[in-house]
């Protein structure tokens, strides 16, 4: 390294080990009180029970205010640290900081499912029993979910709304345009639902009934003079709500996988408990999770039912990319811009004659072989 | 008594997260003293010698005062990028070759841009791989050079060798997909990839985007082992950031990675269909340039390296060349590591680069 990087590194180093110690000492406080609290005894033997009444709750009481604290702060190297560090560095750092995140989000969760389990085991069930019988529980509610009866006509179909989404994918590919045709604000912005969450299938059953009521209005007569753009933008809003379709039934298929090989790494540390071998550290726990899960998901994603589900759901998105193309071609075309097809067929002809320039040279060079 | 998930006291267990908290912190800040000159990579010296459409060919300096008289062209995938023998001093196949007396010269496939979104396997093979041949050959005085395809470009250096047998002295394989469609003992298809490819309808995908996307390649190789790769990997840093060595060598790696060129459409669509899902290779179907590839025209000696634990070419879809290619000179030999194993594994780069140049020099 260099001297300036050097001379740089020292003094962040300093910042560093100043931010650190701060935080070491108070969440050593924290950490304290927490164990102070939930007692040696009471934390072996339940792994999660609060000690006393009116405790925080959850499986690893302080857990989550632990993991809040580390968040900010380890946010905050990122930012303080990263500034202009170099990018391959960086990226190593940023994934190397939500893998640790991950890490600490991991053992709450399996010390969640490890209290259930307990709880079962304390009623006379074995071990893996325990485990099977949580993984039941989380497949049945992703299932229920997915037979619920749900009444979808409670979204109300706003026909409106859902025309604006579509519009607003437009956006990227026809910008201001798509805007024009917007009649009121944007569409909800929002966080993804989960697979298996009662929105998630209420989702599914929508995009359902709107495939549907698309294939109706597609097969509507249209007239007058916009009749070829409103079916480009017909066809475009039936590519979408089957690129939405694919995309969650592939979403689905990626869930239960998870959901697998959640249950696998349960039923091995319930063997291992059973065996009256746990886990001695949390790198360990780390470790046994990922080697289970990744042994299921290899065999999940290496299955014909995945392979099949990515394949729909990447053909659906594409086949509405060349949606939106046809859209963004002929507004571009009645501008008199080049689109993006007019491009690919100059390409395909710079390709054709690099074709014929590298034939010629070849005989050209047979040629002078020969003379030669 | 309830077992606990963690046999630990709650102040082991508070150490451990504050330690592991910690240690992280440390590491970005380690990270953060990392500069671009510390994981450079294609390290040992070379020239440019040929370049066209984005294309270069390399001349390594060599390292002997008088190399063996007959060059070695290397010719690796287009999905990554050729690096990856240079990565770093100690884990260098190319200056292991080198300072074995070999004259070593490699293509540069580039980074194929939107105007090359119709260049085909045709024109990577018969064009820009032959191009490079032939400059190998003039350059050398040599009628033909000695070839070494990795993993897609072993497969495109078996296309060129059925096509132009005259131009290759000795073929060399590594790590090479050539039965598309091999299965293991139990008759499953081998290969998530070869899996994937089945179900993926490569045509809409190449009329959609044109050029395939590197960042889509990525996305699928990370996937194949999502925790091991997304998180396991970046965990155990934690064990490397106090060792510069083993952190630059570990960042060396991490940029290879992601250093993904887009896939020219056309190339990929033939790829896909032609090699992937049809599996036209070994049935002597593939066509190019309006002549059909025959792997029984690959007369020359043949030498085939493999992975034991590929997971990206399963050994299973390497190992039955011989039985497809028509010379009577052929060799394989594997080692017990993966893919990417076969260039950064210090015990392979001990035995391979010797095991390759005895082998030429028995052919010599």
């Amino acid at each position: 390294m260099s001297d300036s990087t050097r001379a740089g590194g020292t003094a962040a180093g300093d910042a560093a080990a100043a931010l650190w110690s701060t935080w070491v000492e108070a969440q050593q406080q924290a950490m304290r009180g927490w164990a102070d609290m939930a007692g040696v005894g009471a934390w072996t033997g339940t792994v999660a029970a609060p000690a006393s009444p009116g405790a925080e709750r959850g499986a690893v009481p302080g857990l989550d205010a632990f993991i809040g604290t580390w968040q900010n702060l380890s946010q905050q190297a990122m930012r303080s640290f990263m500034a202009g560090a170099d990018p391959t560095a960086r990226g190593a750092a940023e994934q190397m900081r939500a893998a640790q995140e991950a890490g600490f989000r991991l053992f709450g969760q399996l010390a969640e499912a490890w209290q259930g389990m307990a709880r079962q085991v304390e009623r006379g069930a074995s071990w893996s029993d325990a485990a099977a019988a949580f993984s039941r529980m989380q497949r049945q509610g992703m299932a229920g979910f997915a037979q619920a009866p749900g009444d979808w006509s409670r979204l109300g179909l706003d026909s409106a709304e859902l025309w604006r989404q579509y519009l607003a994918t437009l956006e990227p590919s026809i910008g201001a345009w798509a805007g024009l045709m917007r009649r009121d604000g944007a569409p909800p912005a929002g966080e993804s639902p989960r697979p298996g969450s009662e929105i998630w299938e209420l989702g599914r059953r929508y995009w359902d009934a709107w495939g549907q009521i698309s294939k109706q209005l597609s097969a509507s007569p249209r007239v007058g003079f916009n009749r070829e753009a409103e079916e480009r933008l017909i066809h475009g809003f039936e590519t979408w709500v089957a690129s939405m379709q694919a995309q969650q039934a592939y979403q689905q298929v990626l869930a239960e996988a998870y959901a697998e090989a959640y249950e696998a790494a349960l039923a091995a540390l319930a063997r291992r408990a059973e065996a009256g071998e746990p886990v001695g550290s949390l790198a360990a726990l780390s470790e046994l999770w990922i080697r289970e899960s990744d042994q299921v998901m290899e065999r999940a994603l290496a299955g014909e039912r995945y392979a099949k589900a990515q394949g729909e759901m990447v053909a659906a998105n594409m086949r509405h990319r060349l949606s939106e193309r046809a859209i963004a071609d002929a507004l571009l075309a009645d501008s008199f811009l080049a689109s993006k097809s007019e491009l690919d067929e100059a390409y395909r002809a710079i390709a054709e004659l690099r074709r014929d320039l590298r034939s010629l040279r070849q005989e050209l060079n047979t040629i002078k072989g020969g003379k030669a | 008594m309830i077992p606990p998930l963690v046999d630990m006291t709650p102040q082991g267990l508070a150490d451990e997260l504050l330690e592991l908290g910690r240690e992280t912190l440390k590491g970005i800040e380690s990270l953060s003293r990392v500069d671009a000159g510390s994981i450079q990579v294609g390290f040992t010296p070379k020239t440019a010698v040929w370049q066209r459409e984005g294309v270069t060919l390399y001349r390594y300096t060599p390292r002997v005062e008088t190399p063996k008289p007959v060059p070695l062209l290397i010719s690796y995938a287009l999905v990554n990028r050729p690096y990856m023998v240079d990565l770093e001093p100690g884990r260098s196949m190319v200056q292991s070759l080198l300072d074995l007396g070999l004259d070593v010269y490699l293509i540069d496939w580039g980074y194929p841009a939107r105007i090359d979104r119709w260049r085909s396997i045709d024109d990577y093979v018969n064009g820009l791989l032959s191009d490079c041949v032939d400059q190998v050959c003039q350059a050398s005085g040599q009628p033909a050079i000695n070839l070494l395809g990795i993993c897609q470009g072993g497969a495109f250096s078996l296309c060129y060798a059925a096509l132009h047998p005259e131009k290759v002295k000795n073929l060399i394989t590594m790590v090479t997909p050539v039965d598309f469609h091999a299965t293991d003992d139990a008759g499953a298809p081998c290969g998530m990839l070869n899996s994937w490819a089945m179900h993926l309808d490569v045509d809409v995908m190449a009329d959609a985007l044109g050029n395939i996307p590197g960042d889509f390649m990525n996305f699928g190789f990370v996937l194949m082992k999502p925790f091991q790769l997304n998180v396991a990997k970046y965990a155990a840093m934690l064990d490397i950031v106090d060792d510069e060595k083993r952190l630059a060598n570990f960042l060396r790696m991490e940029k290879w990675i992601f250093d993904s060129p887009d896939q020219a459409g056309e190339t990929w669509r033939q790829f896909l269909t032609d090699f992937y899902q049809q599996n036209k290779l070994v049935k002597g179907e593939v066509e190019l340039g309006g002549r059909r590839v025959d792997l029984k025209q690959v007369t020359m000696p043949v030498f085939n390296i493999y992975a034991e634990l590929d997971h990206l070419v399963p050994p299973q879809s390497s190992m039955p060349l011989g039985e497809h290619v028509g010379t009577e000179d052929y060799s394989s030999l594997s080692f017990p590591t993966g893919h990417i194993g076969m260039y950064v594994s210090g015990k392979v780069q001990k035995v391979l680069p010797p095991a390759i140049v005895e082998w030429l020099d028995a052919r010599s």
